[in-house]
């Protein structure tokens, strides 16, 4: 808290590591939301993004104990307006389209019955069908701002329910004037999101990013693009359906047509200043200054942009015939696409929005069909616009299937400080946290920030709740490791085993393991299976695996936890970097050991990581072997951390690879679990783990009151306020 | 009584001091028998069995065949021979045969014990029923319920099935605890399919399979299909032992193994499976934070289309599925064995709830959530001693919620008041409070030798032996058991609590005939009568009230009363 107050008055950015379950989004709540009250001018709004819809949820639901807790002390109303903000799919209230589970087809039917072509179109004619809740929010909820209070995602389903007013675009709407809005990083993050809804945000709002150990790859994803051949077929479909109709339009209305050529003459900005419901195509990032330029004359016309548009695809399309991997900078690519088909940078940065305007002027509703063209557009704009920090990768098959010709283009974003600079840039306080950062010196790097305040916290503990371990070999002495060289060695492989039937026997209710990645985890699985420790760990718990079906995953986690619920424990296999690694929480009896087989490093193969890797080096002086560690050893912390929450709660630790023992992986674990590391459990065979696991559950499984806490882990407020306390406090706080 | 003759040993003059009846035959007489690491003799007789040392002419432990629950034998190989007798209250007995010549004569002695109590254990299994004993245990667990059954029952102050229905609460919970307990059941083990080990047989290199009659009740409780398949199919289109030669060889045991094998008998049942699966994947993904489908906000195209998976090795997929499936199938079983419904989809908890739930800290929250009510007194001396009674006859039933009593107490306190009203106006006169002869007596009371003046009273009960004090507290005890239920039936409103009364107002009777009486009697013989009244005179008071009780109801609706009896 003294941290974030600094930085709220340095009006810096700050990097704060809290461990799980202390209460990070409490009390990064409670402070921003007294630092509001207190100074109303200089913190007028805080934008508070986390990774995923549940904690999204979780967030909401913590203010609104907050705003209750206010209320009760302060006995009045609370003046303050918090929301939560997602994707249609999950605010839809439409009788039909919210039964779609798909987000892509929900956005498209909303589109095609809200856009304002369609909406002109039924005033004409009552059988067009439009969405009466957009109807009923146009017509009313713009004068009637949302009345002070705590909305989550359920609460504005009700409320739009009640009014008959969308949701999703009052919640939009609402976003400007709102003190407390918490939505997903990528509206922020994605510049094709940011554009249309944070874009009126105020520069005197503090940003948070929870959960953000993930941040750079957030923003990686999001200025970066996948260009496959089945990708391609679909655009040449959808611009044969783009051609036929101009030609029908050319027919029946050639005015339209003509009016939109003299509006993209005048400029495009005139172009775009269109409906917000028409904003389901959005353009990349692209200079305002560009923006205030006319459309070049080349595609102006509709069935010359279509051309165009046709040329391009033609022209990845021959790129994509490629017999060896090609790797290029967007320079080159403009250059070679200039000689060999004449299209110029400038209609290429233009592409994205023509073909948004077009798309509006010719009335297409059906949105989802066009997704692939829309794609390649991007694409288009963003390898003309950005010249650094990105590289072109052709690849003509995968490497692990050399035979199979799946030719893929990546336009893949080597720097993660693009797509977050403007975040940085534009709002006062930037704040970044998560349970797991460490190393901490490596983010304001890769994100090229300066933060005024950088720390990593640590807990105060009544009993040793976590017991991390490094266990080295395997009972045969046989060292454990997930190196290239030895992951095959069956010996590796029944010495994992072996220490998981072992953990298994010894550890109560739930087991998670977490495996390099998930191509391993089959291999590893299946040779268990010969080996007959599949057998023997079902002896002791029910075995539950991830897929990579999340539906199925889903349905192994429901009964995962159901078995953990009625006393016959589990054991989860899963694999870190997975979507369980990232979004579950394996609190208390779910999960009282997590073994961490090997050392998660990226597959380093890979042409992507390698350009990455490249470019960190020669622009951030990053060694690439510090990259790659300081990545595994992030996603090893975030699964080791899964099975903390709160200080009720205890698990084990089980790093089950030799090489977390060296210095150099040790020391970037968080500072709250290489506490608890102690130098004699760092190269632990099989059997010495188990015996120490077993003291140590007999210990923890003793009655543990809140009067054992209190006092050193909890403080009532009589002893927050003693001065002893205060003292110790400071104390503490002078040596983090 | 019969009298069995054993062929091998007949000691007629053996007379047993313990025993209550007359002699008994011996049927059998084996020596070399250790108990605690005492060598005696065992005898099997017509009615029990016993054991003594050596020496002695009396049975150092002796059961009766009837007390019998089980015997049980050390399995062979162990070194020791022993038999062990269990009996139904729990206990055991454990006899070592130790003859010197030898382990196999020890074999053919406990053999011989063992054969003759098989024969004689089953006639003498009187279907004990078991509540019997359950009562018996719980007796001699509880002393204090045991001696409220001396009291109450020996006495014929109550019968036995009224004890056990109304008095012996616990016992009553007890049962239906043990009941809820015992609807527990056994769940599958996870690894049954993996108990199944193969054997090879030497000779021909064929494998054998070993399957007993649990795993084959597990593999039909898991796989539902399999059953169905196996109802089919069994007894018409091939034997028992075909069906499980091909259960072997299909992918539940193997599985690695490719499922659209159309040859195999099982290809349809994993095909159901499947089937079952897709379904569980549509209806019970409930919980919003573990769905991971919906995890992200917004999904990336990627997601879509795994592009590796081609690439991975189907079969491994495949049996990690089959994994899964397997421990699904197994939990549900487990669950359907467990709850009186089944596979009824649980409602998911609302969203909210589980989001509070995820949110709030044990440790965090203030104990403040007291289950007990805090009694909050404002005039604490009003609770000691209760409200002012102007009429002291009417206590005893007043504080036990008749509504006549209550009528007459607020119309005196009506009276009182009233009376205050009148004498003051607005003027307060503070004779009209009391009454002068009752303000005297109050002062004499209160001056020195005034009875609420002479301190604490030297209880007289401190002058009882301790064995009186002792029969005095059971007394006290029984009564207020009683008293209990009889209060309890009030208002009478239905014939059964009619008769309720009835028959509690009866044993009230008969307790004061056959308990209260008789101790009066000591008390009188150990000290002054006037002392034993003093003792005596509040469970009097007690038993007074509940009988004018009951005589009010009765003379207002004249009930049938069978015992009338007088005080």
């Amino acid at each position: 808290m003294l941290e974030l107050k600094r930085a709220l008055d340095a009006k810096g950015h700050c990097l704060l590591e809290m461990p799980s379950g202390t209460g990070k989004t409490t009390t990064l709540l409670s402070l921003i939301v007294a630092y509001m009250k207190a100074h109303p001018l200089d913190l007028t709004k805080l934008v508070y993004c986390s990774r995923t819809v549940p904690e999204i949820e979780k967030v909401m639901e913590e203010l609104r104990k907050l705003m209750n807790y206010y209320e009760k002390e302060m006995g009045m109303e609370q003046n303050i307006l918090g929301l939560a903000l997602s994707s249609r799919k999950n605010l839809c209230i439409h009788p039909s389209v919210s039964k779609e589970r798909e987000g892509k087809v929900v956005d498209g039917r909303c589109y095609s019955l809200t856009a304002s072509f369609v909406r002109a179109r039924h005033a004409a004619d009552d059988a067009v069908p439009i969405c009466e809740f957009y109807e009923g929010f146009d017509a009313h909820g713009k004068e009637f701002p949302l009345p002070p209070g705590v909305y989550n995602l359920d609460d504005l389903k009700e409320y739009g329910q009640m009014k008959r007013w969308c949701p999703y675009f009052l919640a939009r709407h609402t976003i400007t004037h709102a003190n407390i809005v918490v939505y997903s990083y990528h509206y922020l993050l994605d510049p094709k999101i940011a554009e249309v809804v944070s874009k009126e945000i105020s520069k005197t709002s503090v940003v948070v990013f929870d959960e953000a150990h993930n941040i750079d790859n957030v923003c990686i994803d999001s200025m970066s693009v996948k260009i496959t051949k089945r990708l391609l077929d679909k655009c040449s479909n959808s611009i044969t359906i783009l051609e036929t109709t101009i030609s029908n339009m050319k027919e029946n209305d050639s005015k339209r047509l003509e009016k939109e050529y003299k509006r993209l003459v005048e400029g495009l900005r005139d172009a775009t200043i269109a409906r917000e419901t028409d904003m389901a195509l959005v353009n990349p990032v692209l200079p305002s200054e560009i923006l205030e330029e006319a459309v070049p004359g080349t595609i102006r016309t509709a069935e010359h942009f279509v051309a165009f548009l046709k040329r391009v695809v033609e022209y990845i399309k021959t790129r994509l015939r490629v017999q060896h991997v090609v790797q290029e900078s967007p320079a080159g690519f403009l250059r070679d696409i200039h000689t060999k088909v004449c299209i110029d940078r400038k209609p290429l940065r233009f592409s994205a929005e023509r073909l948004a305007s077009l798309i509006r002027t010719l009335e297409i509703s059906d949105l989802t069909d066009f997704s692939p063209l829309v794609t390649v557009s991007h694409f288009a704009t963003l390898v003309s616009t950005y010249t650094k920090g990105f590289t072109i990768i052709i690849e003509p098959f995968e490497d692990r299937a050399p035979t199979v010709s799946n030719p893929i283009l990546y336009f893949s974003c080597l720097d993660s400080s693009i797509a977050i600079k403007p975040v940085f840039n534009r709002f006062q306080t930037v704040v970044i946290t998560s349970g797991t950062l460490s190393p901490l010196d490596m983010y304001p790097k890769i994100l090229d920030f300066h933060p005024v305040i950088m720390t990593s916290f640590t807990m105060t503990l009544a009993r040793p709740c976590i017991l991390p371990m490094i266990v080295s070999k395997g009972n045969d002495q046989v060292a454990m490791s997930s190196r290239y060289e030895t992951r095959e060695d069956t010996a590796v492989i029944r010495n994992y085993g072996n220490l998981l039937v072992e953990v298994a026997a010894a550890v109560p209710d739930g087991i998670v393991c977490f495996f390099t990645s998930y191509l391993y985890l089959e291999t590893i699985v299946s040779s268990w299976y010969d080996q007959g420790i599949i057998d023997q760990l079902q002896r002791h718990k029910l075995l539950f695996i991830e897929t990579q079906d999340a539906a199925e995953t889903s349905l192994a986690l429901i009964n995962y936890i159901k078995a953990c619920d009625n006393g016959r424990g589990a054991v989860l296999l899963s694999v870190a970097r997975g979507k369980v690694s990232e979004g579950i929480d394996f609190d208390h009896h779910l999960g009282r050991a997590v073994l961490m087989f090997g050392i998660p490093y990226v597959y380093t193969q890979s042409r992507i990581l390698r350009a990455r890797l490249e470019y960190l080096r020669d622009q951030f002086q990053i060694r690439e072997n510090d990259f790659l560690t300081f990545d595994a050893m992030r996603h090893a912390a975030q699964c080791l951390g899964r099975c903390m929450r709160g200080k009720t709660d205890y698990g084990i630790m089980i790093l089950a690879d030799k090489r977390f023992s060296r210095a150099d992986k040790r020391s970037k674990l968080p500072k709250w679990i290489q506490e608890h590391l102690k130098d004699t459990n760092c190269n632990l065979s099989t059997e010495e783990c188990v015996q120490i696991c077993k003291r140590w559950l007999r210990q923890m499984a003793q009655p543990f009151s809140r009067e054992d806490q209190l006092g050193i882990s909890l403080l009532t407020l009589e002893q927050l306020q003693s001065e002893e306390m205060q003292k110790k406090i400071q104390q503490r706080a002078q040596g983090v | 009584m019969a009298l069995l003759i054993s062929r091998r040993i007949f000691r007629p003059h053996f007379i047993f001091r313990k025993m209550t009846s007359s002699s008994e035959s011996i049927l059998l007489l084996v020596p070399h028998v250790k108990l605690k690491k005492n060598e005696g003799e065992l005898y099997l007789m017509s009615e029990r069995l016993g054991w003594m040392v050596g020496n002695k002419d009396s049975f150092n432990v002796s059961h009766k065949y009837s007390d019998i629950k089980t015997q049980k034998i050390s399995p062979e190989g162990k070194p020791k021979v022993q038999l062990q007798v269990c009996l139904h209250d729990g206990s055991a007995t454990t006899f070592q045969f130790v003859n010197p010549s030898g382990q196999a004569e020890q074999m053919a002695d406990r053999d011989k014990v063992k054969d003759l109590l098989q024969l004689m254990l089953p006639k003498f299994k009187r279907m004990v029923n078991k509540d019997l004993e359950e009562k018996k245990l719980f007796l001699s667990e509880n002393p204090q319920y045991r001696q409220l059954y001396m009291d109450l029952v020996k006495s014929n102050v109550i019968s036995a099935e009224e004890f056990w229905s109304d008095y012996a609460t616990q016992f009553i919970k007890q049962q239906q605890d043990t009941k809820n307990a015992t609807q527990q059941d056994v769940g599958i083990s996870a690894s049954f399919l993996a108990d199944i080990k193969p054997q090879t047989d030497g000779c021909n290199g064929g494998v054998r399979y070993l399957l007993t009659s649990d795993v084959m009740a597990s593999i039909f409780r898991t796989y539902p299909s399999v059953k169905q398949k196996h109802l089919k199919c069994v007894p018409n289109k091939m034997t028992e032992e075909e069906f499980w030669k091909k259960f072997f060889s299909s992918h539940y045991l193997h599985r690695d193994k490719n499922i659209n094998d159309t040859k195999d008998l099982f290809t349809d049942c994993g095909k159901q499976d499947e089937q079952v699966l897709r379904q569980d994947l549509t209806t019970a993904i409930n919980d919003p934070l573990l769905d991971l489908t919906a995890l992200n906000d917004v999904e990336d195209e990627t997601s879509g289309t795994p592009s590796n998976a081609k690439i991975n090795n189907i079969a491994h997929q495949n049996m990690i599925r089959r994994f899964n499936q397997h421990s699904i199938l197994v939990l549900k079983a487990s669950e359907q064995a467990a709850g009186a419904e089944p596979a009824v989809v649980e409602a998911a908890p609302p969203k909210r709830m589980r989001l509070q739930e995820a949110l709030t800290y044990d440790d965090l929250d203030s104990s403040e959530s007291n289950p007990n009510v805090q009694l909050n007194l404002c005039r604490i001396e009003r609770y000691l001693n209760g409200p002012p009674t102007t009429v002291p006859s009417q206590a005893g039933v007043n504080r036990n919620g008749s509504s006549t009593g209550l009528a007459v107490d607020s119309n005196t306190f009506k009276s009182i008041l009233g009376r205050w009203m009148r004498g003051g106006g607005d003027r307060y006169n503070p004779l009209d409070v009391l009454s002068s002869a009752t303000a005297v007596t109050v002062l004499g009371e209160l001056s020195i030798g005034g009875s609420l003046m002479r301190g604490p009273q030297p209880n007289s009960a401190i002058h009882l032996t301790s064995e009186l004090q002792k029969e005095l507290k059971e007394l006290y005890v029984s009564l207020s058991e009683i008293l209990k239920h009889f209060w309890a039936a009030f208002p009478p409103s239905t014939p059964e609590l009619v008769q309720k009364t009835n028959r509690m107002i009866d044993a009230l009777h008969k307790f004061n005939q056959a308990k209260l009486t008789p101790y009066e009697q000591k008390l009188i013989q150990a000290s002054t009568s006037s002392e034993a009244e003093n003792i005596i005179r509040p469970l009097r008071f007690q038993l007074q009230a509940a009988i004018r009780k009951h005589s009010q109801l009765s003379e207002r609706r004249p009930l049938p009363r069978t015992v009338v009896s007088s005080m």
